[in-house]
């Protein structure tokens, strides 16, 4: 399943849903709706913050391959932001100097099994693989 | 996100009700949470029960709600979590400067039994 969705936060409604119609058509469980739904929110929002000259639609894919779901996210006329590059949140801090900064990205690592990036004429692709576990079906 | 503010004598609950994702909702949170910080309040829970997602944003406005409380020279506790949301606690190793209760009135409960007790 593949979808354009508007560069804007009010899009999250819509993104909701379209995650909501491809895990009830697999019959993948509220566990993995969960991740899902957080795994596309956080690079969702942060692509709309942090590459904001772009007008571009985003697509979002969404594919069950055996017991993988595959997420591919292009973002088109942006900046490189190579999230396999991006040092990760230090979430052993003490409290005073923790940031919220980072912890997004982090959420994301750990949530998938692997994450891959490309970028050709200014256009970033992040596809990220989730495996699922028996119980997730 | 909705937020309503109960009290139970010098302890405030803050029930929060809906997703805890957007800007808008962390300032919302951050505004009660300073009011009330300035207002002298020291023992703050806030219901999570009726919150059923939350993203990095939502997590980074709970520290600040945490971090704004004891800078003030009082305290935070966090009732009601369901499992999956816990579960970004523990990936986050928030769990580690939360105090979490299954229910808002053993949070209650903890706060009275300090008061009893008296300050350390």
């Amino acid at each position: 399943m593949n979808k354009i969705f508007k560069r804007n936060i009010g899009s999250l409604d819509e993104i909701f849903d379209f995650i909501a119609e491809f895990l009830t058509a697999y019959r993948i469980n509220d566990q993995v709706s969960f991740q899902l739904k957080l795994i596309v929110e956080e690079l969702f929002t942060n692509t709309i913050k942090y590459q904001p000259s772009s007008k571009k639609d985003i697509s979002i894919g969404l594919e069950k391959a055996d017991n993988r779901i595959i997420i591919r996210i292009v973002d088109s006329d942006v900046e490189p932001f190579d999230i396999t590059r991006t040092a990760g949140v230090d979430v052993n801090k003490p409290l005073g100097e923790k940031r919220a900064g980072g912890l997004g990205i982090h959420l994301v690592k750990y949530l998938v099994d692997n994450i891959d990036y490309t970028y050709k004429d200014r256009q970033s692709t992040i596809t990220l693989t989730k495996i699922l576990e028996q119980k997730d079906v | 996100m909705q937020i309503k503010e109960k009290s139970h004598g010098e302890i405030i609950l803050l029930v929060l009700k809906g997703d805890l994702l957007s800007e808008p909702d962390q300032k919302k949170l951050m505004e009660k949470v300073r009011d009330l910080a300035g207002a002298g309040t020291k023992h703050v829970i806030i219901d999570m029960s009726s919150v059923h997602f939350i993203n990095s944003c939502g997590l980074g406005s709970l520290v600040c709600a945490l971090t704004t409380l004891r800078k003030a020279g009082g305290d935070l506790r966090l009732a009601g979590i369901g499992s999956t949301i816990k579960n970004l606690f523990v990936i986050t190793q928030l769990e580690r400067v939360f105090d979490f209760y299954p229910t808002t009135e053993k949070a209650v409960a903890g706060y009275l039994k300090i008061q009893k007790k008296g300050p350390k």
